[in-house]
């Protein structure tokens, strides 16, 4: 991290410097840079080594669940957080967490594991990027046409190092997930057969 | 001014003439480190005997303590009396810098921290970067050790920082969580209760860089790409069961060729396709885990009494081994990443058990088991707060063993539950109705967990579509 981005990572993210960073980490890892909403492309700066985002981080990502019970105990405004985070050898993961009005997705990926099979790893990464992209637009698209009541949400959870979930939820309700180790295909599936309704 | 390592680094690099020319000049005059080092290198060449060896080593320890003494000690034997300039130039960049590392990251050097075994003077050939992360660099090499053994070891860099939630909740000091220390801990326990289930870890060196070395040689499963049919009975309970059901099988049918190509990675799969009505998959395939495995259930249930000793709050199906035998039964369970542990404020072991709420949403341990073994009894009946303070000292702060002490003493309180329960059964029981029924809640077995969570990344495949 350059000393710049440490004084004044606000001023990256305007000048757009903070994502282009992001990018060269992507590269670097040889993988897809993920779907970042319009909206925010001007917000994202850097939060620390290989970790990007629109939001304060107060905690780590690989921690993933405070992320995802902060949904049940505040309004939690739109944002996104992504990039490398873990400890050891194995305990490493991609993250890539976007709450961005209907849709709340959380993937944390197993990545740079020395004893997994890199291509499949890779495979499954972007796949999921891709779904989750599929995803936000579909929901969108769904909102638009009045299909999903304003107010409701999808939360999606898929980690390869703690339950894999999802479900609907409004406001600050309780969170009431479905354990499902497909979590963002079954959804991914859901908002497709609203849209063909 | 005293001569220090850099002048030595660059004379180290001039050939043994001039050195020892410099080092006659040197030593005649101010009688500096670098004039000793140099005079007894020169020696050394010229005599080449251990005395010579035993001088230079004698140096070292004046100027570096132990650890001077440890790298010089890796040298094989048989090299000891040849020592070329390379040689110690290499003892001497890596002393200075090993003992530079270990105070910036306030580890203590004494036996339990030492290295001596696994220094790149011991590899047997080059290391191996495995993985292709740009973060995570980790090595694979071979060491000779002193003994003669070689010992298949994995070599990481310690780093300062990196506790995370589970450490900042367990009340490790996150500004210097010494990650390595707590995975040698465990090691340690591990091997004090005779369990087998935690690979031996010990600090070792490579190109200069302090790290932790775990004795292990992880075998590649074996997976072959093939083609096959999706069918409910072929992918009943793996990750792939969803692609089964007709209601998505018929959503995919509509996607175009892209977006199926998008679902097939998803599931890790090179393709997916329709013959016919018939969804095919290509991908790699591995033989799915047999929970019903009494070595596994019985590795699995130990490594879980070990975790809930050491208040170990992130073990995931992801980072523990699960070795097989030619005939596909389990032959050892191993955890790895052991670092997130021994914090100061656990003194409860089902502090490390995942919940909802917020002061527990970031754990993924389990509660203590309701099932364990006469061995497993035995070994924790053995195991005294005074054998841990022994064990520990050394590696942890006195809190950390303190509050490891309490968590002994709560197994121990668990133990005689289950006994007074008839839920202590013998070894060989594993594959029993009490075992089987005694493993199937996910909050206090890692057997009912991960039976879900493993299964769902690995399938066993039936005929392949020809």
């Amino acid at each position: 991290m350059t000393e710049e981005t440490i004084t004044d990572p606000a001023n990256d993210a305007v000048q757009g410097k903070a994502i282009e960073s992001a990018k060269a980490v992507f590269s670097g890892e040889s993988l897809r840079f993920p779907f970042v909403p319009d909206a925010m492309i001007g917000l994202i700066r850097p939060l620390g080594d290989r970790i990007f985002g629109t939001r304060d981080l107060n905690m780590e990502l690989y921690a993933l669940d405070p992320f995802v019970t902060e949904l049940e105990q505040r309004a939690v405004d739109d944002y996104l957080l992504m990039g490398f985070d873990g400890h050891g050898i194995s305990s490493q993961a991609l993250h890539y967490f976007l709450v961005c009005g209907p849709l709340a997705l959380f993937l944390q990926l197993t990545w740079a594991n020395p004893f997994a099979d890199e291509a499949t790893s890779r495979r499954r990464i972007e796949g999921a990027l891709g779904l989750a992209e599929s995803l936000f637009f579909d929901i969108t698209t769904a909102v638009e046409k009045g299909s999903i009541s304003p107010g409701q949400r999808l939360v999606v959870v898929e980690s390869d190092f703690s339950t894999s979930r999802w479900g609907w939820t409004q406001g600050t309700a309780p969170l009431a997930l479905e354990e499902d180790p497909s979590a963002l295909f079954v959804a991914h599936m859901k908002i497709r057969e609203i849209l063909s309704q | 001014m005293p001569i220090g390592i850099d002048t030595f680094r660059s004379i180290s690099s001039l050939d043994l003439g001039r050195l020892k020319t410099d080092g006659d000049k040197l030593v005649s005059g101010k009688q500096s480190f670098l004039g000793r080092a140099i005079g007894i290198i020169t020696g050394a060449r010229q005599q080449e005997n251990k005395a010579i060896y035993d001088s230079f080593k004698q140096a070292l320890t004046d100027k570096y303590g132990d650890i001077g003494k440890d790298v010089l000690s890796s040298i094989k034997p048989g090299d000891r009396t040849r020592l070329s300039s390379a040689t110690i130039k290499q003892v001497l960049v890596t002393t200075e810098s090993l003992k530079h590392q270990y105070q910036s990251l306030g580890i203590p050097y004494n036996e339990k921290t030492r290295i001596g075994r696994c220094l790149d003077h011991n590899l047997t050939g080059p290391m191996k970067k495995l993985g292709s992360g740009a973060f995570n660099t980790v090595y694979l090499g071979k060491y000779k050790h002193p003994g003669g053994k070689v010992i298949g070891g994995v070599f990481k860099k310690e780093v300062a920082g990196g506790g995370g939630w589970v450490a900042s909740m367990t009340g490790i000091n996150m500004k210097n969580p010494q990650l390595g220390m707590r995975n040698i801990a465990t090691y340690q326990l591990n091997k004090m209760l005779g369990f087998n289930v935690i690979p031996s870890t010990e600090f070792g060196a490579h190109g200069g860089e302090l790290g932790v070395v775990m004795g292990l040689a992880p075998g590649t499963s074996p997976s072959k790409s093939h083609t096959f049919e999706i069918t409910s009975e072929r992918v009943k309970n793996t990750r792939l069961a969803r692609l089964a059901e007709p209601k998505f099988q018929a959503q995919l049918m509509k996607m175009t060729p892209g977006e199926l190509k998008g679902n097939a990675e998803y599931f890790g799969l090179e393709e997916l396709r329709f013959d016919g009505k018939r969804l095919i998959a290509k991908g790699d395939v591995q033989v799915k885990l047999d929970f019903k495995d009494p070595t596994l259930r019985k590795e699995l249930n130990k490594l879980q009494w070990m975790d809930a000793l050491c208040g170990q709050g992130d073990r995931h199906c992801g980072n523990y081994f699960v070795e097989r035998g030619a005939n596909g039964h389990v032959t050892r369970v191993t955890g790895i990443d052991n670092d997130q542990s021994f914090g100061e404020a656990l003194h409860d072991p089902n502090g490390i058990m995942y919940k909802p709420d917020f002061l527990h949403n970031g754990f993924r341990g389990c509660h203590m088991p309701t099932i364990i073994d006469r061995e497993t009894v035995e070994a924790f009946k053995l195991l005294t707060p005074e054998k841990i303070e022994e064990t520990l000292t050394g590696l942890l702060t006195g809190d950390e063993i303190s509050a490891c002490k309490d968590r002994l003493q709560a197994i121990k309180v668990q133990i005689g539950t289950l006994e007074t329960n008839g839920k202590v059964i013998n070894p060989d029981q594993w594959g029993g109705e009490l075992a089987t029924q005694s493993l199937l809640d996910k909050d206090s077995s890692y057997v009912a967990r991960d039976n879900k969570r493993i299964n769902h990344l690995l399938f066993e495949y039936g005929e392949v579509v020809k």
